[in-house]
């Protein structure tokens, strides 16, 4: 039990982002994917004893993220404080640095569901076939497919990203 | 050509600007509040995790992702209407338009709305139905904590909150976008059942903005049809 700060903290310094980007690319909703995560840590710091020792504890707190979802969505809410007062033009915040990473972004929410899910917990929980197959309880040539399609639909946003870029 | 490799590692950079904000001790209060729930015989967050996967039907290792939102799918088509002006190249990516808000039909039935002005709330709910989104739309001031609740005579849809949330999951799904100031929604007419439409609530009060989703019944009165 001494340890268990230490282990926890260690485990939330180095598992906080890629979580949040895992339920990110399957909710697509910053704001939202911020509080199910911060939720999801602070019931892995309530069980940390039992989580970890799960096998990926990482794929725990996306999964409780996930589940956690579920309850808040009777009527969906979706809150952004802005530093002025106007929903405008995206062109005129000095953002169009990130316009590649945005459209990469958007590549990604437009995938299946599973899809992103498979892509989501190889890119950032660093799972192989085999545990991503036993995360999501499907057939390790499922995730293969799945992860093959992916990649493919991925590809073709990526290259006529670059066509426009080139334009 | 690039590889997978880089494919994907270019997608996973994309996302590198995504860091949670909330700091440990926070959670750790946080955490220690749902400790306490427990051992005072409340819900426990291993219980909730646990019946939660069974109820979704996901294993005990299983990502869990019940009630969320469809993804987008890749839309092919122009912009089928737009608020204000419109500047539009007719392209897959989804910013290439600006004007106060987009209707872009898209391939499977799906309609992306794209809100980045406040201005002709009318006008958009015309748009979304003839598109086939039974939906009623409002673009007010206030924040969500002054969202109105959804019409009396319109709310007459019966169903868990679990039921509400799956169905929703499936209608209604994000767009996206990184700029923070547009609001992107994804609609999938092709999962909404008959009788039901929807309730679209768009607001700002100058220190953000805030939207919001219901399910109501669909009719003359509630969405046109």
């Amino acid at each position: 039990m001494v340890r268990e700060p230490m282990d926890f903290a260690e485990f939330y310094s180095s598992a906080k982002d890629d979580c949040l980007r895992t339920v990110l690319a399957s909710t697509g909703d910053m704001q939202a994917a911020e509080e199910l995560v911060a939720e999801a840590l602070a019931r892995a710091w309530a069980a940390w004893p039992t989580v970890s020792r799960h096998p990926a504890p990482r794929a725990w707190v996306v999964r409780t993220a996930l589940n956690t979802r579920v309850s808040w969505w009777r009527r969906r809410r979706h809150e952004v404080p802005l530093p002025q007062a106007e929903v405008s033009d995206p062109r005129d915040d000095g953002r169009d640095s990130g316009r590649v990473g945005e459209v990469l972004m958007a590549a990604l929410l437009r995938l299946p569901l599973r899809q992103r899910q498979v892509v989501a917990l190889r890119i950032f929980l660093d799972l192989d076939t085999a545990q991503t197959a036993q995360v999501l309880g499907i057939a390790p040539g499922t995730v293969t497919a799945h992860m093959a399609r992916a990649t493919a639909a991925l590809r073709e946003d990526a290259a006529l990203t670059r066509e426009q870029e080139t334009q | 050509m690039i590889t997978d490799d880089e494919l994907l590692i270019a997608v996973r950079e994309s996302f590198a600007a995504a860091r949670l904000s909330t700091p440990l001790d926070a959670t750790v209060r946080r955490g220690r509040k749902l400790r306490a729930r427990r051992r005072m015989g409340g819900v426990t967050a291993a219980v909730a995790v646990a019946a939660g996967l069974t109820t979704a039907g996901f294993t005990t290792a299983g990502l869990v992702s019940g009630g969320g939102g469809r993804p987008a799918l890749e839309s092919t088509q122009p912009p089928r209407a737009s608020g204000a002006t419109q500047t539009a190249r007719a392209s897959r990516a989804p910013e290439t338009t600006l004007a106060a808000w987009t209707v872009t039909k898209g391939p499977g039935g799906t309609v992306s709305i794209m809100v980045r002005q406040l201005r002709d709330p009318a006008g958009l709910q015309r748009t979304l139905r003839a598109d086939g989104v039974p939906a009623a739309v409002a673009f007010q001031g206030g924040m969500l904590s002054d969202t109105p609740p959804l019409p009396r005579a319109c709310r007459n849809v019966h169903m868990s909150d679990r039921a509400n949330a799956d169905l929703q999951g499936r209608i209604i799904g994000p767009g996206l976008t990184a700029n923070p100031r547009v609001i992107a929604l994804v609609v999938h007419t092709a999962e909404i059942p008959r009788g039901i439409g929807l309730n679209l609530t768009v607001q700002t009060n100058g220190s953000g903005y805030g939207w919001s989703l219901g399910l109501i019944q669909a009719s003359p009165a509630c969405t046109g049809s």
